[in-house]
C-alpha cells in the first residue's frame, strides 16, 4: 500500500498538483482564521457591518493569494492570466454598470454609516430592521416579517430615516376637542396622564399645544417623549390611555358634523 | 440583621409565601414544573408595609387588590428547594430633581439625603430568577440634549439634610450625597444623577437600606464629577453590606460626566 502511494507521488506532475491543492486548502483555512481575527479587531472599533465587510475582504484577499500561488505551482503563467482577467474585467465592467454603482454606493454607505445592523429604518417606502449591509444591497426585515432587498444605489439616492438612532423619540398625538371644552382642563388631564404613565419620560417634559381651530373642534397636540425601543407600543398605549382619561373626565372628542341653518322666509308655509 | 423577609425558605410541594415589600406584594408558589411568581403593586410609593406571610392552599388567589404587574412560571425546580429574596439597587441611574430651586454659593458644600426605591431579587438555590422594583418610577432622560445622555428613573426630592428626615420605610434606599460647588460663582442645582448600578447596598440596625455615598463636585471646567464612597462612618450607623454593585465603576473612582446639571444664577 505504502509502495503504491510512493509510486503515485513519484510522478512529478501528480506531486506538483498535490502541492498546489494543499496550498489552496491551507490558504482556505488560513483565510478563515485571518478573516475572523480581522473581524474581531474591526468589530471593536467600527461596529458589526464594518466587521462583516473586513472579514469578507480579508478572506477573499488571502484566499486569492493562495489560489494564485497554487496556480503558479501548477505552471500557469500568471501574467497571461492577469492579462485575461484585465480584459475580462473591462468586459464585465461594461456589462455590470448597475452592480458597480451599487458597490460604490455600498462603500459610501459603510463610510457614512447612516444606520447599522439592527437599526430600524424607513427608506424608499419600506420600514424595517436592518439585517445586513452588503456590497450590492441592504437587507431588511419588515414589521410584517417579509424580507426586502434594497439596492445600495437606491438608498444613496433616497431619503433614509433612522428610527432608532437616538434612544428617545417624541410621540406627537393630535386630537380634536369640542369648542365648549376648557383648554386648561384638557391640558391638565393630558399632563396628569403623562405624569402617571411610567413609560412617558419625565424629562424632556411632555407638553400640550393648540395647533388649529378645525371644522368640528379645536386641534390639540400632546407631545410626549418615550424610549425609541417599543415606540409603536408606547404610542398605542398612550392613545388608549388618552381615550380612557377623556372618557372618565367627560371630555368629548367631536366627530365631523355640519350645522344647517334654515332661514325664516324659507320656513314659512305657502311660499 | 435578622429579617424574616430575607430569610431562605424551604419550598415543599404546597408551599406558598407572600411578601409585602412597601408597595410591592410578591407571591411565590411551588407549582409543577417549578416556581410560580406573581407580583402586584399598590399606588403608594411610600407604603410602609414590610412582612412575610406563609399562605395555605385554602387562601384565595387574591384576585382582589392591586393590579398584577408580573406573572411567570420558572420551570425546572422540583421541591424541596430553597427560595430567598435579595435586596438590590436600581438598574439605571436615579435622576433626582429638587422640588424647589437650590442655590449653592461658591465654595459651599452641603450634605443631602436622597431616596430611591429598593429592588428585590427572587433567588432559588442562591441563583437569581428575576428582579422587581418595589416601586416603578417614571423613565427619564439625563443629558445635555436629546441625542446624548442616559436613560434613568425620575425622582424628586426636597433635599433633606437630616438623617432623621429620610423616609422611614424599608422599601426605600437612602443615599447621602455631598454636593460641593467648587466654582467661583453661585450655581443652581437642577438635577443630580445617582449612579445606582455602580453602588453597593447596606442595611442599618433599624432595618433601613442605604447605598454607597456620593460626592458631587461642581467644577469650573466641567459640568460635574461624582465619586462613590462607602457610607460615611461619621453617620454613626452600624451598616452591614448586603449587596454589591451591578457594574464596577472605573478604577479611578470617577464617573464620566452627567453627574449633575447646574446653571449659573441670574
Amino acid at each position: 500500500m505504502w509502495e503504491q502511494i510512493r509510486e503515485f507521488f513519484a510522478d512529478e506532475v501528480v506531486r506538483e498538483r498535490s502541492v498546489a491543492v494543499l496550498i489552496a486548502l491551507v490558504g482556505f483555512v488560513f483565510a478563515r482564521l485571518i478573516s475572523r481575527a480581522v473581524e474581531g479587531l474591526v468589530r471593536r472599533q467600527g461596529g458589526p457591518q464594518a466587521a462583516l465587510l473586513a472579514r469578507r475582504l480579508s478572506f477573499y484577499l488571502v484566499l486569492g493569494v493562495a489560489v494564485m500561488v497554487a496556480l503558479d505551482r501548477l505552471g500557469l503563467d500568471l501574467g497571461v492570466l492577469l492579462g485575461a482577467a484585465g480584459v475580462l474585467t473591462v468586459a464585465i465592467g461594461f456589462a455590470s454598470q448597475t452592480s458597480a454603482s451599487n458597490v460604490v454606493s455600498g462603500l459610501f454607505l459603510m463610510g457614512e454609516r447612516p444606520f447599522g445592523i439592527g437599526d430600524a429604518i424607513q427608506v424608499a417606502g419600506v420600514e424595517g430592521e436592518v439585517l445586513s449591509i452588503d456590497w450590492l444591497s441592504v437587507k431588511l426585515r419588515t414589521w410584517q416579517n417579509t424580507f426586502v432587498r434594497i439596492p445600495n444605489e437606491t438608498i444613496i439616492k433616497s431619503e433614509v430615516i433612522n428610527l432608532t438612532r437616538f434612544p428617545i423619540r417624541r410621540v406627537d398625538l393630535f386630537l380634536d376637542v369640542a369648542y365648549d371644552q376648557s383648554l386648561e382642563e384638557v391640558e391638565r388631564v393630558l399632563l396628569d396622564l403623562c405624569y402617571r404613565l411610567e413609560f412617558v419620560l419625565a424629562e424632556p417634559a411632555a407638553f400640550v399645544r393648540v395647533s388649529e381651530f378645525g371644522a368640528s373642534g379645536m386641534r390639540v397636540g400632546l407631545l410626549a417623549w418615550v424610549q425609541s425601543r417599543n415606540f409603536i407600543e408606547h404610542r398605542t398605549r398612550l392613545l388608549t390611555e388618552v381615550k380612557r382619561a377623556f372618557d372618565s373626565e367627560g371630555i368629548v372628542i367631536p366627530f365631523q358634523q355640519i350645522v344647517v341653518h334654515q332661514s325664516n322666509e324659507d320656513a314659512q308655509p305657502g311660499h | 440583621m435578622a429579617d424574616p423577609v430575607f430569610e431562605a425558605i424551604e419550598y415543599l410541594a404546597t408551599t406558598r409565601v407572600q411578601w409585602t415589600l412597601g408597595p410591592l406584594r410578591l407571591q411565590a408558589q411551588a407549582r409543577p414544573p417549578g416556581l410560580w411568581v406573581e407580583a402586584r403593586r399598590s399606588g403608594d410609593p411610600f407604603d410602609p408595609g414590610w412582612a412575610r406571610e406563609e399562605l395555605s392552599a385554602e387562601d384565595g388567589d387574591g384576585d382582589e387588590g392591586p393590579p398584577v404587574i408580573f406573572q411567570r412560571l420558572f420551570a425546572g425546580f422540583t421541591p424541596p428547594f430553597m427560595v430567598n429574596l435579595r435586596p438590590r439597587l436600581a438598574d439605571r441611574p436615579i435622576i433626582t430633581r429638587p422640588e424647589m430651586e437650590v442655590v449653592l454659593g461658591p465654595g459651599v458644600s452641603t450634605d443631602v439625603y436622597l431616596s430611591s426605591p429598593l429592588w428585590i431579587e427572587v433567588c432559588v438555590g442562591g441563583e437569581a430568577l428575576c428582579e422587581l422594583p418595589t416601586w416603578r418610577a417614571s423613565d427619564t432622560w439625563f443629558g445635555p440634549d436629546t441625542t446624548h445622555g442616559v436613560l434613568g428613573y425620575a425622582g424628586r426630592t426636597s433635599l433633606r439634610t437630616q438623617r432623621s428626615e429620610v423616609y422611614d420605610t424599608p422599601s426605600r434606599v437612602a443615599t447621602l450625597a455631598t454636593i460641593s460647588n467648587r466654582q467661583s460663582r453661585p450655581v443652581v442645582l437642577d438635577r443630580v444623577a445617582l449612579p445606582m448600578p455602580n453602588m453597593g447596598v447596606y442595611r442599618d440596625r433599624d432595618g433601613r437600606f442605604w447605598s454607597d455615598s456620593v460626592r458631587v463636585h461642581c467644577l469650573e471646567d466641567k459640568e460635574a464629577e461624582v465619586t462613590i464612597t462607602a457610607p460615611k462612618s461619621a453617620q454613626g450607623l452600624a451598616l452591614e453590606r448586603v449587596g454589591g454593585p451591578r457594574e464596577i465603576a472605573r478604577s479611578d473612582g470617577f464617573l464620566e460626566a452627567f453627574s449633575a446639571v447646574m446653571r449659573g444664577t441670574s
